[in-house]
């Protein structure tokens, strides 16, 4: 039956690429060996029969309709809800706000923030005083920014910007990062947009690992202070879309080498790590 | 009876809880998965490994099927190929490792080492080969798969594939050099020369 194969394959190959033609020979030999030396697949039917009831026994539990995630979700949340009521009630002067629709106007956007950096650093930021700043902030001049909620001492009337420490998670405003990527295509490489650093450092790509740990699946060359764009950043393996990524921004510690236990990620004024999804199109 | 309702079908029967509906997806793939993988590993064990976390993934991740985005087989194929790279990653790391054949001579197993004692020449060629270029040469030639059914797999076109397949092959003739002559030679001492060839 191998040997019926043979000539079609070989015919096949011929009319895909005439170059092949006078080469029959060769091809033959090549695809004979291939059919000839097929290593032999045997499955083992108990293996399959009991993966499948394996697989299937779990299937109830894993599988739910959309109404029974949300249900579940919703019970999850339910203490996480009276966690936040009982804090709302005991501690009510710590979590007086103002909301955004009503700061005044010394609140500036972070299109405004931005605006001032680039003014100071003459333009271009090509050559940005990396003094300029405090470390763990590139972007923002005076804690000032985008979603920053300010909180009022009833007493001194002086408005101040700190972090509201007792709010929930999900109220804990967001801070811009300084680097951006646009959605991509799967492949070896990611290309970031544009980047703002005041400090030589490293935009790194994480996964997740096996476990869910966060694990390390590219790293750019370094950036020197300044903006910089469309800088291609080259992944150990080819992105996919079924998987999911996320990138942060890491200060180079002076060696000029990324490693990752000693090159920290760079932190919003609330000590989070500025964290962009990679989203494969 | 065969069952022939489509998987995209059967992906939402499962998805509403039909337990039945997810065993005809693993009737119908199981076999296709497990070759795909055995080809890449060449080992039962660790086959057997991959395509059981295959299947789980496939369970766990089901809602996350989009029919709009491509079909099941596409799906399913692309977890299988993601499941041999992460098997290899646990071994080594930091090295890209789409099938057995990225691994050195040195890091492989005795089983594996087995099976491609007996691929005296098969072996020479696909390590000259790119994972990508071995996976279609053993799609058509090994698993027979038509270049519609490659195309799916391999995120192609039909006429990607069979441009990809006989660049594939003329790499390898290119770089194994004129082989019917020596090679003749070698099969005919051997007493395994068929007919075919002497033509």
């Amino acid at each position: 039956m191998n040997d019926d194969r043979i000539s079609p394959l070989v015919s096949e190959l011929i009319a895909h690429d005439e170059s092949l033609r006078g080469h029959e020979a060769d091809l033959r030999v090549l695809v004979s060996h291939m059919l000839h030396e097929r290593p032999l697949v045997t499955i083992d039917t108990t293996f399959k029969e009991n993966l499948r009831t394996r697989i299937l026994s779990g299937h109830l539990r894993s599988v739910l309709s959309p109404y029974q995630k949300a249900e579940r979700w919703a019970f999850r949340l339910v203490p996480l809800g009276m966690v936040a009521l009982l804090v709302l009630m005991l501690f009510p002067e710590r979590t007086h706000y103002i909301p955004l629709s009503t700061q005044t106007d010394e609140v500036q956007t972070s299109t405004e923030v931005m605006d001032t950096r680039m003014a100071d650093d003459g333009g271009s930021g090509s050559t940005a005083n990396e003094e300029s700043a405090p470390a763990s902030s590139p972007v923002f001049k005076g804690g000032g920014g985008m979603g920053t909620m300010e909180t009022v001492d009833t007493d001194t009337a002086v408005e101040s910007t700190m972090a509201p420490k007792m709010m929930a998670m999900d109220t804990q405003p967001m801070e811009p990062a300084p680097f951006t990527i646009d959605p991509q295509p799967a492949g070896p490489r990611i290309m970031v947009r544009e980047v703002t650093v005041t400090k030589p450092s490293f935009i790194v790509v994480y996964t997740f690992d096996r476990n869910g740990g966060e694990m390390v699946f590219g790293v750019s060359p370094l950036l020197r202070p300044g903006s910089t764009e469309n800088v291609p950043l080259y992944t150990k393996f080819k992105t996919q879309s079924s998987e999911s990524y996320f990138a942060k921004l890491h200060t180079d510690n002076g060696n000029r080498l990324f490693t990752e236990s000693e090159d920290a990620p760079l932190t919003d004024t609330y000590g989070n790590p500025f964290q962009v999804p990679v989203i494969i199109e | 009876m065969d069952d022939t309702r489509e998987d995209a079908v059967l992906v939402a029967e499962a998805l509403s809880g039909t337990n039945a509906s997810f065993g005809v997806l693993y009737d119908r793939y199981f076999e296709k998965i497990y070759r795909f993988v055995y080809y890449k590993t060449f080992v039962k064990e660790t086959a057997e490994d991959i395509v059981s976390s295959v299947f789980h993934k496939a369970l766990e991740r089901l809602g996350t099927f989009d029919h709009k985005k491509g079909n099941f087989s596409q799906w399913i194929y692309r977890i299988a190929r993601n499941a041999v790279i992460d098997h290899y990653r646990t071994q080594k790391k930091n090295v890209p490792i789409e099938d057995m054949f990225d691994i050195g001579e040195e890091d492989r197993t005795i089983p594996e080492h087995d099976v491609l004692l007996t691929m005296k020449h098969v072996r020479t060629y696909l390590e000259k080969l790119s994972p990508k270029q071995r996976e279609i040469i053993t799609l058509r030639i090994w698993e027979e798969k038509s270049y519609r059914e490659i195309a799916e797999i391999v995120d192609g076109t039909e006429d990607s594939v069979k441009m990809a397949f006989s660049r594939a092959m003329k790499d390898l003739r290119e770089k194994c050099g004129p082989l019917a002559p020596i090679l003749l030679a070698t099969l005919a001492l051997q007493g395994t020369l068929h007919s075919s060839l002497l033509s």
